[in-house]
């Protein structure tokens, strides 16, 4: 164990020194060659302006409300997505009449029918939350079929010449196999969910960090919407982080070199 | 060419009997089976072809042909994995149609559920007819003790070896005491040594829990080393070509391998394949 953890400790030391660089470099041509601050703020300005969003209070309903809108869209989208799948994969009459429109769904730009969302669920989260829910919803859904596809047919073999019945079989073999693709998509859609409750507030919204970046943008306060966009990522990150923690506690079985994972 | 006991493959007139067992009767009896498949362009391919075998109780048969051959067929037909074309393929004198409880089988992968500790893969047969009892997981632990895998009971199976998990598997097939185990070329993933220190394990559980063993391999050595009669195969069509009486006395060990009669056995089936090969480029 010490021979792998020793390098993940110096590749740490080797990305914070590597951002530290960028990050001095970035500064220095600011400042250096007089970059206008409208163009490209430095980066100590937009720490500044973070600190000032974060200390005056301003951030926080902004916060709440992306936050409410990720996390509802994603755990609905999520849910549909499970649900949906796992009928289109165990009645295979769902698979025939229903999977044809939901790829012609998948195909619409939804980006393009966000304004139709605004129209039927209003200004307020509603919309942004079922814009978000969509948007997490296929790749769940893909997941998910392709999770119950992924069976292993040895072992459904197995489990039958030991006279397994098609519940057992379900619970005990293709249920848990379906996890290591399932888990694959959650984490997609996590990171997902972020864009597309920013893509519903650009669209029409009266709070929420997306609201915030075009407001910043038209105030031409261009540092705060960088202070906004690290804001972002952290969310981003942190989503992302969480499922693979969820992940590595729930298919404790796979190895994360062999786990089929977004990086 | 050394004398050998060999048996015709059994014609289209009943199947052969071995000499020395002809006085019981067979517990499995295989007669005229046949086993077609489609492929996808249409095609009909004979699987297996005028198969007569018949296998007497507590009696070791190995299995041994190259690929094709349909002895992986032959066995998913007696595991009751698939379905026969034609012929009869009775247990006890009743035809086998689907899985039974009283049947074993090993696969050439261990297959064992990477989500259950190797403990609750042993019970899984057991857990999939609600058996929980205290007896039966003592049983459990008990196989496990007996092949060596005591301090292992709560580990999972990405943690243990190739030749570990093949004795997990091997225990799973235990579990429910069948009276018939069937192995597809169990040892097939496994390096030499292992394999070999395998074969020696699974002449010890044979010899402590007696059943009928039909054991499918493609190495010649492997067969005649463990079988008490060796099944050879040939394929296109997939059908037996000839049963040997493997007159070695037990218990066997791998200096058993070192003998002359176990060369000239060894030999034998070698020529009988590779009699085919050359009729093969002929034709």
């Amino acid at each position: 164990m010490s021979d792998v953890s020793k390098p993940a400790g110096s590749h740490l030391l080797q990305s914070i020194a590597v951002a530290a660089v960028m990050i001095a470099v970035w500064e220095g041509t600011c400042r250096g060659f007089d970059v206008s601050s409208i163009v490209l703020p430095t980066p100590s300005s937009i720490v500044v302006r973070l600190y000032a969003l974060v200390s005056s209070g301003v951030i926080w309903p902004h916060l709440w409300a992306t936050l409410a809108e990720v996390l509802s869209g994603f755990v609905l989208g999520g849910i549909a997505g499970l649900v949906i799948g796992a009928t289109i994969s165990l009645v295979p009459v769902f698979e025939r009449l229903v999977y044809p429109y939901l790829v012609a769904l998948q195909t619409l730009p939804k980006v393009a029918i966000a304004p139709l969302f605004i129209i039927w669920f209003g200004y307020g989260l509603t919309s942004k939350i079922v814009i978000t829910a969509l948007v997490c919803f296929f790749p769940v859904l893909v997941s998910v079929i392709a999770g119950f596809h992924s069976t292993d047919k040895d072992q459904l073999d197995m489990m039958r010449a030991f006279g397994a019945t098609k519940w057992q079989t379900l619970m005990r073999l293709r249920i848990p196999s379906a996890l290591v693709l399932i888990f694959a998509g959650l984490e997609i859609a996590a990171v997902l969910a972020v864009i597309g409750a920013i893509v519903g507030e650009f669209v029409g919204a009266q709070v929420g960090l997306g609201y915030l970046v075009v407001t910043l943008n038209f105030g031409m306060d261009v540092a705060g919407v960088f202070a906004v966009l690290i804001v972002l990522s952290a969310i981003g990150l942190a989503m992302h982080g969480l499922m693979r923690y969820a992940a590595r506690r729930s298919i404790f079985w796979i190895r994360r070199s062999d786990a089929p994972m977004m990086h | 060419m050394v004398a050998l006991k060999v048996q015709p493959a059994g014609g289209a007139y009943g199947a052969p009997i071995s000499a020395s067992d002809s006085t019981k009767s067979a517990m499995i009896r295989i007669a005229g089976l046949e086993k077609r498949f489609k492929t996808r362009s249409g095609e009909t391919v004979n699987a297996l072809t005028n198969v007569n075998l018949d296998i007497h109780e507590n009696e070791f048969i190995s299995v041994v042909g190259p690929s094709g051959c349909g002895k992986t067929t032959l066995l998913r037909i007696l595991a009751g994995l698939e379905s026969r074309s034609s012929g009869a393929i009775q247990c006890d004198g009743a035809e086998i149609t689907g899985p039974r409880p009283d049947v074993g089988v090993v696969f050439q992968q261990a297959t064992l559920l990477p989500w259950n500790t190797v403990l609750a893969n042993v019970l899984l047969p057991a857990h999939l007819r609600n058996d929980k009892s205290e007896a039966t997981v003592k049983r459990a632990e008990g196989l496990l003790a007996f092949m060596g895998l005591k301090d292992f009971a709560q580990k999972y199976p990405f943690e243990l070896s190739g030749g570990m998990q093949q004795r997990v598997a091997i225990c799973r097939a235990l579990m429910r005491e069948p009276r018939i185990l069937l192995m597809d070329e169990p040892f097939g993933a496994l390096d030499a040594m292992t394999r070999e220190a395998m074969n020696m394990e699974l002449m010890r559980v044979w010899s402590e829990e007696r059943k009928t063993v039909i054991f499918i391999t493609h190495s010649i050595p492997e067969a005649v080393l463990l079988g008490d009669r060796v099944v050879v195969m040939s394929p296109r069509p997939g059908r037996i070509s000839e049963i040997i009486d493997v007159d070695v006395g037990r218990p066997r060990s791998l200096q058993t391998m070192a003998t002359p009669r176990f060369g000239e056995l060894c030999d034998h089936i070698r020529t009988i394949f590779g009699a085919q090969s050359v009729t093969a480029t002929s034709l």
